[in-house]
């Protein structure tokens, strides 16, 4: 599925003057409660209309139909929890079956059915993905399975639900937050101040530097080509290629949640943190709970555990893995090769089980304890597996990954300089993901120090650096197509 | 301003550390947003004028107002000289072949004569030096043997090659004599406008080293036919995957073109793009930047593998379904805006067509392009069509993985996924681009 790099997404001009604007009215209709949250709907329906308004109207029927759900879920009307709730739920997934995946279903009956000699001519339908719509369908999903379960004590009114479905900093790429952590906030009409300023200004600083001059240009010069001809590239091209993307979908994914925390953190609500070092992980259950953390644990909440989690043996345990992380792969896309990714990570998982069950937790494969070697060890392999893993991410099919691994695998050698900003760029990277927590602590108490003045001047200083460095046109952020 | 903005500090935790006011948190966004687009007023505009037909949203019109209002703040300080050359500073930064790839595709900084493989031509073999295609391109590089292994195209998007003692690439037997139009240029904001009255040459890096070993040659003599273009030739190539690819042909073709005298050239490509899908990547407002940042004389276009689907708006809006006359109206005039672009900056157009693919349902859909592609570049006084098809496809215009070299060996032609060229082949028509180049550009060596 195509994405959009036009429209009011984060790094554009025409948002920042959207969002000054709606900062300064958020915090001034906050004395006047239901205002202000007619103004957080509107304005959350302003910024989706601002791509298709028919999209909007997708947005606002499933917000109403779920609501509905919701509602004689809470009431328990007719005896019938458990039907809604899965009526409720086929509906919603059905929805995004029909816009994500119909064209994938037409393709492959045609082709099934070609095959068999029957000649079938399914309607095209030509469907547009509304944007934001795994997301928000996801939202919607984990409020209502919530409240099947006994977890909101108290039912949140329409207007509540279609803001917390709509909010503008996490409607089109997450973080996926939870009906009792938002509404609570929006009861209590949001924070009275700004609680961590410098730390909110610092992430959308770091969400913009990391879209703009890191991600952006190792996508437009490196990884875009690479993936896209491996077999005409330098079997180096190929290595830095996959090592770069491995960067890129981590600054293009965090960088979207980075600059979406602070947005809302500067109107005053909390979203939840969706990465935490993924790739310092020493396994790859570590790496799962540090990477995407608001969708794995949606995966882990409502698809994992209700499967029956670990509680059902071993053998149970590990299919149970293995269908969570290929409904993730499913999540992101119904080619081939998302597929094969989840799937592969669910082999990761299980074969992580099943070492921790042998050695009974003492492995070198753990958060804490062993060697230093150990621990480097782990790391690096740890490293290297979700690399791999997401090869058959990005590629156009597993085809295309197997070329890429033999071309790594099976040097080429082929005079192709390579300039050194990429160098630069990926060495940067590295030492971002090593260091992040401790570069956006420094720099959240360097700016405590400064005088306020001087603060400004290097935010804005700051600010403008990092457009100028950026290229002239901005590839669309990943996960925008999922 | 520590007076204005009040930052309480907490006695919380360390994970605290200050609170502030709303209103601290409200000015200083505004004031970096405020400075941003004044700095960058430019860009601004650029980005935020150029978005799907003109309709604009409520931010956007608030976003140039801003922006065209720092414009003509800096034009009455006088300080507009400043961010000109400030912007140039950065142009020529991320230009700089050793930095940055700039707006050429792939890597670039190569120094002239190295070979990418064993395969790929000399720089020797390169287009000979006489102009008269008619003779010459017959063995410049299109691959056909001293035995007569000519192709013959029977694709009906193009028109049938003649079979003997004529050159394979001399296709344009109806082709008219292209005078260089003389149109008036469409008009920018006005700010913008106002802005690049100031020559504002192009990034004082060169873009190619090996353009810079070239510029310290003489001049060239004058063009032997006063239709011809003289140098210097600023050359813009930009297209899909073809452009961007190394290997593909945008990289060949580049490197070629800079064996001849006073040209440069700026090569933009991007993967998976095209015409149709402006949601996925906006062509549209990327030219139009291009075109203003090198103001080329000479433009080369390659559009069409990837939009074999719907036409679509900026924001993700069906504007014609694929296949069908509504689809080829709304494809023609996508292609007509791409050329108007550049025939408003007086530059010729040279819009190349594609070549046939392994897929036979492709192929057949990128035929009906590449007569699209035809008609409506034949419709420009200033636009020429080039048809890539016949140089890459059997004796009888069909799909072949391989093509002969010069030497009459066969060799591999296309990639594993039977669209994107082989080295070689990419050198192949590059030549026989540039033969046909050549009959509307003093091109020397």
């Amino acid at each position: 599925m195509e994405t959009r790099n036009e429209s009011m997404i984060f790094p554009t001009f025409e948002f920042f003057a959207f969002f000054a604007v709606a900062l300064a009215l958020n915090w001034f209709l906050k004395r006047w409660p239901l205002a202000w949250r007619l103004f957080l709907l509107i304005a959350s329906y302003y910024f989706y209309s601002v791509w298709d308004v028919r999209l909007l109207l997708v947005l606002f029927f499933l917000s109403l139909f779920n609501f509905a759900s919701g509602y004689a879920i809470f009431r328990n009307y007719l005896q019938e929890r458990k039907f809604i709730l899965i009526l409720t739920v086929v509906c919603d997934l059905g929805t995004l079956a029909v816009f994500k995946y119909y064209d994938f279903f037409r393709q492959s009956a045609e082709s099934l059915l070609g095959r068999l000699g029957f000649f079938a001519d399914m309607p095209l339908l030509e469907i547009i993905l509304p944007i934001g719509l795994s997301f928000y369908l996801f939202k919607i999903i984990s409020f209502v399975a919530d409240v099947y379960l006994g977890k909101i004590e108290s039912y949140p009114g329409f207007l509540d639900f279609a803001i917390y479905v709509s909010f503008f900093p996490q409607l089109l790429s997450g973080p996926i937050s939870r009906g009792r952590e938002f509404f609570p906030q929006l009861a209590a009409g949001g924070a009275e101040k700004i609680d961590r300023p410098y730390y909110y200004f610092t992430l959308i600083m770091l969400g913009l530097f990391k879209k703009i001059c890191l991600s952006s240009y190792l996508v437009l010069n490196l990884t875009d080509d690479a993936f896209a001809v491996p077999g005409n590239h330098s079997s180096l091209i190929i290595l830095m290629a996959v090592f770069a993307y491995s960067l890129v979908i981590y600054f293009d994914l965090s960088s979207y949640s980075d600059m979406a925390i602070g947005f809302a953190g500067l109107m005053g609500f909390r979203l939840p943190a969706n990465f935490d070092a993924p790739y310092l992980a020493r396994n790859i259950q570590d790496f799962w709970r540090r990477w995407h953390i608001s969708l794995s644990a949606w995966i882990r909440d409502y698809i994992y555990i209700p499967l029956g989690g670990n509680r059902k043996g071993e053998a149970r345990k590990c299919a149970n893995l293995m269908i969570a992380m290929i409904v993730m792969g499913l999540w992101h896309g119904s080619a081939g090769h998302y597929l094969f990714w989840g799937g592969f990570q669910g082999l990761g998982l299980a074969a992580h089980q099943a070492y921790r069950t042998r050695t009974r937790g003492k492995m070198i494969f753990g958060r804490s304890g062993g060697s230093r070697i150990g621990k480097t060890a782990a790391w690096l392999l740890t490293f290297l597996f979700i690399t791999a893993g997401w090869v058959f991410f990005r590629s156009e099919s597993v085809a295309d990954a197997f070329t890429i691994f033999s071309r790594v695998i099976h040097p080429v050698s082929v005079s192709e300089p390579v300039q050194l900003y990429l160098f630069l760029a990926i060495g940067t990277g590295f030492l971002l993901l090593a260091f992040e927590k401790q570069i956006i602590d420094n720099l959240c108490r360097l700016q405590e120090r400064l005088p306020v003045s001087v603060w400004c001047f290097l935010l804005s200083a700051l600010a403008i650096s990092i457009f100028k460095l950026g290229p002239d046109t901005l590839p669309a952020f990943i996960y925008f197509s999922f | 301003m520590a007076e204005v903005i009040k930052i309480e500090i907490s006695n919380g935790s360390k994970n605290q550390g200050r609170k502030a006011g709303p209103a601290a948190a409200v000015f200083v966004f505004f004031l970096i947003a405020a400075s941003v687009i004044f700095y960058d007023s430019r860009k601004v505009l650029l980005w935020e004028t150029q978005r799907e037909n003109g309709k604009q949203t409520l931010f956007q019109k608030g976003a140039i107002a801003a922006a065209e209002t720092s414009e003509k703040i800096k034009n009455r300080a006088g300080i507009s000289g400043f961010f000109e050359k400030e912007n140039e500073f950065w142009a020529g930064l991320k230009e700089s072949p050793e930095f940055f790839s700039g707006t050429r595709g792939q890597y670039s900084g190569l120094a002239a004569g190295s070979d990418w493989d064993s395969q790929a031509v000399p720089k020797g073999e390169a287009p000979s030096d006489d102009l008269d295609a008619g003779e010459n391109a017959e063995t410049a590089g299109t691959g056909n043997s001293a035995g007569n292994e000519k192709t013959v195209s029977k694709d009906p998007a193009e028109p049938a090659l003649p079979e003997n003692g004529e050159s394979a690439t001399d296709i344009r037997a109806e082709a008219k004599t292209v005078p260089i139009a003389i149109k008036e240029e469409k008009p920018l904001p006005e700010a913008l406008a106002t802005a690049t009255t100031t020559p504002a040459p192009v990034a004082a890096a060169p873009t190619s080293t090996r353009s810079l070993a070239r510029k310290e040659e003489k001049p060239a003599k004058p063009p032997e036919s006063p239709e011809k273009l003289a140098p210097p030739l600023k050359i813009l190539i930009i297209g899909d995957s073809f452009v961007a690819v190394g290997g593909g042909l945008g990289d060949p073709l580049e490197r070629t073109l800079l064996n001849y005298r006073g040209v440069t050239v700026a090569r933009k490509g991007r993967v998976s793009s095209g015409l149709a899908r402006q949601d996925y990547f906006n062509w549209h407002s990327t030219a139009l930047a291009l075109a203003e940042q090198h103001n080329p004389n000479v433009a080369i276009l390659m559009f069409g593998s990837n939009d074999t689907q719907a036409v679509t708006a900026a924001n993700g809006g069906i504007v014609a379904g694929y296949g069908g006359k509504n689809w080829d109206r709304e494809y023609k005039k996508r292609l007509a805006e791409m050329i108007d672009i550049f025939e408003r900056k007086k530059a010729k157009v040279f819009v190349l067509g594609l070549p046939c693919m392994r897929n036979a349902n492709l192929s057949a859909q990128i035929a009906h392009i590449n007569e699209l592609i035809k008609s409506e570049a034949l419709a420009h006084k200033n636009a020429e069509f080039i048809p890539v098809w016949n140089l890459v496809s059997d004796k009888n215009g069909n799909y072949t993985d391989y093509l002969p070299d010069a030497g009459g060996r066969k060799k591999l032609a296309r990639t594993a996924d039977g669209v994107h060229f082989q080295y070689f082949t990419g050198y192949l028509v590059s030549s026989a681009i540039i033969d046909e180049l050549g009959k509307t550009l003093f091109l020397k060596k």
